[in-house]
């Protein structure tokens, strides 16, 4: 097995194997899982250490400014400015 | 240390079942001792345009404390579902955006910690991360044009792998629970 079959075997991801033996994911549509359970296995399959849901958070105001400013760098201004 | 987070997951989405609970700790232990990035991407992109995809490149719009007005002109990830693309007259896109020119931490940013930012741990594309706090809608003919004018070009399909991602986290950026405040305001019928 290569490592992406070795994940997705570990993983509780439905898989199935072709015709050549090969772990693969199944389609979509064979999950017979509730949209939160499918959030919930794949969060767990895919980010290991990271674990989307819990450990997941909002930007601190301190981040959310800094990644903003980073963002206007990015981007052209267009003379335009909407009055609040 | 990951047994009070699954845990904790599972009082979250109460159709966790104490199995899955339990299963999901052992599978996690085993990916922690291997784990590395693997493919998120499909190497031949799907046909048509179809949800996750990720092309080039659109105007999205940045509006700034005092209420300047800038364009971002970025790759984009299709967010709209691929039935929706085909029938609804807009789609709504995310900016795709290059990590190392963003001001925020990396290590949380990769490990997808933060709830509007979906990072894929690709083994090829590793600095690149969607934004869905900056969602728009785009003119789905619009970009169907541009297509297949060449002036947009699709960049990626992702794969059933990177699929799931995308939806785990556009389920957790929009439908985790609100805080205990908030939802006692919101009352009983």
């Amino acid at each position: 097995m290569n490592m992406s079959e070795l994940v997705l075997s570990w993983t509780m991801l439905p898989t199935l194997t072709n015709s050549e033996g090969i772990l693969y994911p199944a389609p979509y549509g064979d999950y017979k899982l509730t949209p939160a359970q499918v959030s919930y296995q794949t969060g767990q399959a895919m980010t290991g250490k990271s674990l989307i849901l819990n450990q997941g958070r909002e930007f601190t105001k301190e981040e959310a400014e800094r990644y903003h400013k980073s963002l206007v760098k990015l981007a052209i201004p267009t003379g335009k400015k909407i009055e609040y | 240390m990951l047994g009070p987070y699954i845990d904790f997951v599972a009082s979250l989405f109460p159709c966790i079942s104490p199995y899955t609970q339990e299963s999901a700790k052992s599978a996690l232990e085993q990916f922690y001792s291997h784990g590395k990035p693997f493919s998120c991407f499909t190497s031949d992109q799907i046909k048509g345009l179809s949800q996750g995809d990720i092309i080039s490149s659109l105007p999205f719009e940045i509006i700034d404390e005092d209420g300047s007005m800038y364009e971002l002109n970025t790759s984009a990830c299709i967010l709209s579902n691929s039935c929706d693309i085909e029938n609804d007259k807009t789609l709504l896109a995310a900016p795709v955006l290059d990590i190392t020119r963003l001001d925020i931490d990396k290590e949380n940013l990769k490990n997808n910690r933060y709830y509007r930012l979906l990072y894929f741990p690709d083994e090829i594309f590793t600095d690149i991360v969607v934004d869905l706090g900056l969602m728009m809608p785009f003119y789905t003919a619009a970009i169907q044009k541009s297509l297949k004018s060449g002036r947009i070009r699709k960049i990626h399909s992702l794969n059933l792998v990177g699929y799931y991602l995308l939806i785990s986290k556009l389920t957790v950026h929009f439908m985790r629970p609100e805080d205990k405040d908030v939802q006692s305001s919101r009352g009983v019928m």
